[in-house]
């Protein structure tokens, strides 16, 4: 079963040892959209006030993500690798981004990501849709992706398809993204 | 038999037929899935640690030890946290998919051997031993259940 969380669940998990040690916890969470995943993880010491960690948490030494703990081997995951922030677009950082599709329609502005736990996959993107006020407390819709993740420049292109996918349930939304990328596969087999 | 079964109960020594102290704590190995020993209380000196292997029984009344050279001073690294005084009793069981489990009550043990057979969770749960993955300060590491979801 696919289990999607948002970019902000993860955000205050502990990262924890199989020895059950908490070592740190998430910062943030570093996604490069023209990949399509998530790169790693910036982290925080563990404990009110403690500040910043300078070492990282790179994907390659996740051993799970799930919604109460980032889980890792042991305490030499952290450090092992150096998340470099990706180049181009936003910098990595996508939320406030403008969603377009590829038929010219603006679907709305990114306000988190939706990331499928088993791989670190980004499959949709959490939007203020563009048609509504974009406050603080406004209706929020869910975009899938396909497989190949969003092109990202000016805007994040995604399949003018998927605004048949959007949906404003987030329970619903793991199988929304497996129709809209089944629906996308048989597409291009058709072609 | 149970941890929590055991808690306060009297260590005799059967050479003199005296009390030479009373279960306080007992210290689980999570990679042999089994008890290292037991640290005691109103025991005398520092001789404060029975490990495993220097016990004679496990009685219904009594733990027994040949004689007071059983016991030692508790050793000062390498153990694993205690159940009770370092928490894991009360701790956060959590799967090793990054899923809270529930509060792990109890340590249920096999007697004869010291092996550890089941984790007694909340609500009623028990785990077998071989999910056992971890004991650290934050949490009980166990591997991931099929009920559970994921």
């Amino acid at each position: 079963m696919k289990i999607l969380l948002r970019g902000s669940d993860l955000i205050g998990l502990p990262v924890v040892t199989m020895g059950g040690d908490d070592i740190a916890e998430v910062r943030d969470v570093v996604f490069d959209p023209n990949v399509g995943h998530v790169l790693g993880f910036t982290l925080n010491k563990r404990g009110r006030l403690a500040g910043r960690m300078k070492e990282s948490l790179g994907r390659a030494q996740v051993a799970a993500v799930g919604p109460d703990a980032v889980m890792v081997q042991d305490q030499r995951a952290v450090g092992v690798d150096t998340i470099d922030a990706p180049s181009g677009g936003s910098g990595g950082n996508v939320l406030g981004d403008r969603v377009m599709t590829d038929g010219g329609v603006q679907v709305g502005t990114v306000t988190d990501v939706v990331i499928d736990t088993a791989g670190g996959a980004v499959v949709g993107y959490e939007v203020a849709p563009a048609d509504e006020p974009s406050g603080r407390h406004g209706r929020r819709s869910y975009v899938p992706l396909p497989d190949a993740g969003a092109v990202s420049g000016e805007a994040l292109m995604v399949p003018a398809a998927a605004i048949d996918y959007i949906t404003s349930d987030f329970a619903g939304f793991a199988e929304a993204v497996d129709r809209f990328r089944t629906m996308m596969r048989s597409d291009h087999a058709g072609q | 038999m149970r941890v929590s079964d055991i808690d306060r109960r009297s260590v005799l020594d059967v050479s003199t037929a005296t009390s030479v102290g009373q279960i306080d704590d007992v210290v689980v190995d999570p990679a042999r899935r089994t008890i290292v020993g037991f640290s005691l209380r109103k025991a005398p000196g520092n001789s404060s640690w029975l490990a495993w292997d220097r016990m004679k029984a496990i009685g219904t009344d009594a733990v027994t030890v040949d004689s007071a050279e059983a016991l030692a001073a508790v050793p000062e690294a390498g153990l694993p946290p205690a159940l009770k005084h370092d928490r894991v009793i009360g701790e956060l069981v959590l799967s090793d998919q990054g899923y809270a489990l529930g509060e792990l009550l109890d340590v249920e043990f096999d007697p004869d051997s010291g092996a550890v057979t089941e984790l007694v969770l909340g609500g009623g749960r028990a785990l077998p031993a071989d999910a056992l993955r971890g004991i650290g300060h934050y949490a009980v590491v166990v591997g991931h259940p099929d009920s559970a979801p994921g």
